[in-house]
């Protein structure tokens, strides 16, 4: 009995281990070669750099403008998941606790979006940015990447609306609560875990996206950070270890995110999943 | 009560926002009311070795034409992502003032759209007499101009020397049959002959190809289409030349780090290539560096010196309402394209062009570029390569036929077979 159940902790162990140095080794070969000269990197890409070259991230910050592009990212990334967390939980409310006729046709609508790439609707959103007036502003990126996410938020968060109990909009009826109050005081507080989790997926997306940041832009002014790592990679050459120094610094913000907020998503994750 | 009032005014605070923003813009973009403002989406920034170079240009200009025409550059070093914004540009008829494309096929689809401004008035003798004979014979649509051929591309053989003589060989081979014995010479030193790869566009390789089913076919071989029979002795050459490379090369998606770091004696490439031997080969790799045609196949109806060339880059213009607009880009284009400028961005970056400037004897030549144009001077003829002569969805094909090919999975016939599916779809 002892055997078999150490056995089966070993082989446990053995598998963690397999995922953990497979889910690892891309993100530690990333920073050391972000350390090595394009000749070491070309020549031997698994040797340990000698010695290091932290001019690699001096370069990139310096020629890429990258502390302005940083900045651009961050009010870009936050204020889409600000407004993509307060448009997507409305909407989940509105089909989540409410009956009305074509509801479910309309999310099902919704939900489609999720699966349409986003290379499809290059055209339309341009368009679209073009008649508002607002191509090569930041805001256009704002509004664009709150409504590519909209499907995906408004998925996660219903799915967690859906598992409230109606006993407790009822009580807040009877304490008086309006339409407004309802929601704002009992469903959202109740729905943080699932809004957190579409908030983040919704930060993150936003973070790494490149494809809108290049079209619906053209002065670095309003560019992300994704358009800096890309100033490394012309026709037919690349400056590898300085981009991949510009990458490490772009997935710090993103590793930040999910380690602060991981408890969350996975709770929310599960329980959006199960009506309660 | 408070909270209503707050989501009633918050799309109003976002209305408000949003016209300040693009107010803002609009001040930025539109300077003096007199200025022309052109605005030139280029890939010729950032790392780029033509740069420096094309940067100070259009400063000059700007500076030779203040108050009157200002060239604004907006930043695009991400080739892939330049094509797709060019693309959706003229799909949505905001074609930029002037951009430029690589591709006769993609050229094509740009003249059909009907968003490209006719440059046939502004082209008189003058202008185009700075241009190499027949350069302008991919530029025009139903007898009319849209574009102005700008870099021309050659991909002759880099070679090692220095490996070369460390496996015993003088000299390039002249034929395949000697390519394939220095080749097991070079194997049998320890050294991966040559760079093959199958990864991104598989470059490298498509030139090999391209190579071969001239060498094979002549230089009329792509009239016939896919059916000629040099397609498939071409792939049958390319597979076994796949035995003399390095390891990694199925799914090798950079054409050039293992010639830079000596671990292979052979890369087809172009001009643009001798900055990077310059700046990043190992041991002082350039001296060790020479360049040669590639050799001809034994029975072929091709030409022993034969070149692989193309345009490289085009210029296009977007259809203007504003006549004087239209005049002041074409003046651009005239500064851009004049023989001085053209031997500065090529003297700098190694490049070579379709205009032509004289060479004084105190100018700095790199030594590489002038066997590249010796060499294309010396040409009996020169062929545009595979992906330039096919459709665009053959060339999109390529890597992943080549992959099955390199793996086993296709024979020769069908590997064509896989090209001609997808030039049929």
């Amino acid at each position: 009995m002892k055997i078999n159940v150490l056995l089966e902790k070993m082989l446990s162990r053995a598998i963690l281990s397999l995922f953990l140095i497979y889910t690892l080794f891309p993100m530690l070969w990333l920073v050391m070669a972000s350390l090595k000269t394009n000749v070491e990197l070309l020549g031997d890409p698994f040797r340990f750099p000698a010695p290091p070259q932290f001019g690699n991230y001096v370069n990139a910050f310096k020629s890429a403008h990258l502390a302005l592009l940083f900045s651009n990212s961050v009010l870009i990334s936050f204020s889409a998941t600000a407004l993509n967390a307060l448009v997507a939980s409305m909407a989940a409310y509105v089909l989540s606790r409410y009956k009305f006729r074509f509801g479910p046709v309309i999310f099902s609508t919704l939900i489609t979006g999720i699966l349409v790439p986003v290379s499809a609707l290059m055209v339309p959103y341009f368009t679209l940015i073009r008649m508002l007036g607002l191509y090569d502003t930041k805001l256009a990126l704002i509004l664009t990447y709150t409504a590519v996410s909209l499907p995906l938020s408004v998925f996660i968060i219903k799915g967690f609306m859906d598992s409230i109990p109606g006993e407790l909009e009822e009580a807040a009826l009877l304490d008086g609560c309006d339409f407004y109050q309802k929601f704002f005081r009992v469903i959202v507080p109740i729905s943080r875990t699932g809004i957190v989790t579409a908030a983040t997926f919704q930060f993150l997306s936003s973070w790494n996206e490149f494809l809108y940041a290049m079209l619906l832009t053209s002065s670095e002014q309003v560019r992300t950070l994704q358009m800096g790592i890309r100033f490394f990679a012309s026709q037919f050459t690349t400056d590898f270890t300085s981009m991949f120094a510009a990458i490490v610094i772009s997935i710090i913000p993103s590793v930040a995110m999910y380690s602060l907020f991981q408890n969350q998503i996975i709770s929310g994750l599960t329980q959006g999943s199960v009506k309660g | 009560m408070k909270k209503r009032t707050l989501l009633l005014t918050l799309p109003a605070i976002l209305l408000v926002f949003s016209i300040l923003l693009s107010a803002c813009g609009e001040n930025a973009n539109s300077g003096e009311a007199s200025e022309i403002e052109i605005k030139f989406p280029s890939i010729w920034v950032a790392k780029d070795s033509k740069a420096a170079t094309f940067a100070q240009i259009v400063r000059d200009f700007n500076e030779q034409n203040q108050g009157k025409i200002k060239v604004v550059v907006e930043e695009i070093p991400d080739y892939g992502a330049y094509k797709d914004k060019i693309r959706t540009n003229i799909t949505t008829g905001t074609t930029p003032d002037i951009f430029s494309f690589d591709n006769p096929a993609d050229g094509e689809f740009y003249y059909k759209s009907g968003n490209l401004a006719d440059l046939t008035p502004y082209l008189d003798e003058q202008w185009k007499s700075t241009f190499l004979d027949h350069a302008f014979d991919n530029a025009a649509y139903d007898g009319k101009v849209y574009s102005i051929p700008f870099e021309f591309g050659v991909t002759p053989v880099l070679y090692n020397t220095k490996l070369f003589k460390q496996a015993g060989i003088t000299g390039f081979p002249k034929t395949y049959t000697e390519l394939f014995a220095a080749y097991d010479k070079l194997k049998a030193a320890g050294i991966a002959p040559a760079t093959q790869m199958t990864g991104g566009d598989g470059w490298v390789s498509m030139l090999w190809y391209s190579q071969l089913v001239s060498a094979i076919g002549g230089p009329d071989v792509y009239k016939h289409g896919l059916d000629d029979p040099a397609f498939v002795q071409a792939a049958e050459v390319l597979k076994k030349l796949f035995d003399y490379t390095t390891g990694d090369a199925v799914g090798l998606d950079n054409a050039g780090g293992h010639f830079l770091n000596q671990q292979t004696a052979v890369l087809l490439n172009g001009p643009w290539f001798i900055g990077r031997i310059k700046k990043e080969g190992i041991d002082q790799l350039y001296d060790s560096v020479e360049v040669a045609p590639a050799p001809v196949y034994e029975g072929g109806k091709g030409q022993p010196g034969q070149y692989i060339g193309f345009t490289q880059a085009s210029l296009a213009v977007g259809k203007q309402k504003d006549k004087k607009k239209e005049e002041a880009i074409v003046k651009f284009l005239k500064y851009l394209t004049s023989p001085d400028n053209v031997k500065k961005i090529s003297l700098d970056s190694g490049s070579l062009f379709v205009i032509k400037y004289d060479v004084a004897k105190d100018d700095k030549v790199e030594r590489l570029q002038t066997e590249m144009k010796k060499g294309m001077e010396a040409a009996p003829y020169i062929i545009p390569h595979f992906r330039a002569s096919v459709s665009p969805a053959v060339g999109a094909e390529f890597p992943q036929a080549l992959s099955g090919l390199v793996l086993g999975k296709y024979t020769p016939e069908q590997f064509v077979e896989q090209l001609k599916q997808a030039d049929s779809k």
